[in-house]
């Protein structure tokens, strides 16, 4: 039992804790521009592409900002970045899915192909890498 | 045949003779920790409503119809707002096909097999040794 707790707690005080899935990783964060604007809201994927192992990562964008720390980040290598950036509109609309529910309605900022598997957007993710990485939709 | 009913959800008949990329080779069901802010409760979704890549963008998933979400990989923490294939494991989850066998796959797991498997009717191929 005592080896056990140990184990534990080595692995929460590790930054390399996050390759307990397998593979090298990074915690990525950074800023989510349209252009020059924040991004007030939405997610951002990043997907393993060009030989990359591992399967992708979302994470939310909150304020113009985006953090990717589950599972120790983003696997090292080049991943496509699929960005579906929003600004709150200011109105409410009901929640399709839950009867009852208004939820703050949004647009996407920039070009919808950024939003899906069609996004030219790519990253590379390094060993050296200190995580931050900004992700920009040219406008 | 697959009847959904409201432990999953949404309302679906799929046959087995749907399953046309092989009942050993889809998924059914998997485990999902969605933090919804409301309830705070851990949720199960089932998939097999994917036909082809056109229906379902971003990956493999019907958000609305509250469908399994495999777009986000495994574990990657998004339960906040996607119902996606997520647990508490370190590194795995277990995740169960339409053959009724269940697996316990990795994070590490390719985004384009676990894609894959998500369809039932995607007519791709996947080696045996691709999960």
């Amino acid at each position: 039992m005592g080896y056990c707790l140990l184990a534990v707690s080595g692995c929460l005080l590790t930054a390399g804790c996050g390759d307990k899935g397998g593979l090298p990783s990074r915690v990525l964060h950074g800023s989510v521009l349209y252009g020059e604007e924040k991004a007030e809201m939405g997610r951002l994927r990043f997907v393993p592409i060009e030989g990359t192992p591992g399967s992708a990562s979302t994470v939310m964008i909150v304020d113009g900002q985006y953090r990717v720390e589950a599972r120790g980040g983003v696997p090292i290598g080049k991943h496509r970045v699929e960005v579906d950036a929003r600004r709150k509109t200011g109105r409410k609309v009901p929640l399709p899915a839950r009867e009852g529910t208004l939820i703050e309605e949004t647009v996407r900022m920039g070009p919808d192909r950024y939003a899906g598997t069609q996004s030219p957007l790519t990253i590379k993710v390094t060993e050296q890498s200190d995580g931050r990485i900004d992700i920009i939709i040219p406008r | 045949m697959i009847q959904v009913d409201s432990a999953i959800r949404e309302i679906a008949e799929i046959s087995i003779g749907d399953i046309i990329d092989g009942t050993s080779s889809t998924l059914m069901v998997a485990e999902t920790v969605r933090l919804d802010p409301d309830t705070v409760e851990d949720n199960l979704y089932a998939s097999s409503y994917c036909d082809d890549r056109i229906s379902c963008p971003w990956g493999k998933f019907w958000e609305d119809m509250n469908t399994i979400v495999t777009a986000h990989g495994i574990n990657s923490g998004s339960g906040e707002s996607n119902p996606g294939v997520e647990s508490k494991h370190p590194g795995r989850c277990n995740v169960l096909f339409a053959d009724g066998h269940i697996s316990f796959i990795g994070e590490t797991i390719n985004q384009a097999v676990l894609e894959t498997l998500t369809t039932r009717a995607g007519e791709e191929v996947i080696s045996d040794n691709g999960f």
